[in-house]
């Protein structure tokens, strides 16, 4: 991938970078960046997830407008790890999106919001 | 058997800001960061 990525004017989707933080891919940072967690299980991580995807998906259709698909990268790269994309049924919604929650916080850090190009998401691939 | 309801409240993560940063705004943090004032990848 050569990370130049198109950034739309106008779009549905929304991304919004690094914004889910996998509990075992930080239990494995070598760069003492996170401490360590002992043993995150499964079930636990799946607990997590649910957690973070209604708290945004909800948080999102409520204040934003309605949502068509949302999908959370799993990827490992770190460009790409724990980015959230939210497609709006509308490109206003997903403008005012961008707009307001680029001043939130989300679990102790900033969100970063921007426009992504991506409409397709069995389409999109980074390369 | 789990049970959904629309709202669970409060959230977990918005609107939570790093500690020791509740003064000030998301755009501020960014802007420190940019320049180097502070780590730019703290998980907190």
């Amino acid at each position: 991938c050569s990370r130049i990525h198109n950034k739309p004017t106008f779009s549905q989707t929304v991304l919004l970078q690094n914004l889910y933080v996998n509990p075992q891919n930080s239990a494995k940072s070598a760069d003492g960046s996170h401490l360590v967690v002992a043993n995150v299980s499964d079930e636990e991580m799946q607990e997590h997830y649910d957690n973070f995807f209604e708290d945004v998906f909800v948080e999102c259709e409520d204040k934003y407008g309605e949502i068509e698909e949302m999908n959370v990268c799993d990827n490992l790269g770190d460009h790409l790890v724990g980015n959230v994309y939210i497609k709006f049924r509308r490109e206003e919604d997903a403008e005012k999106a961008v707009n307001d929650l680029n001043n939130r916080w989300f679990g102790g850090r900033p969100v970063y919001a921007e426009l992504s190009p991506v409409t397709d998401f069995r389409e999109a691939c980074c390369r | 058997p789990s049970k959904r309801s629309r709202r669970r409240k409060p959230s977990l993560y918005w609107d939570v800001p790093p500690p020791g940063f509740e003064h000030i705004t998301p755009l501020q943090y960014k802007a420190m960061q940019a320049a180097g004032q502070i780590p730019a990848n703290i998980v907190a």
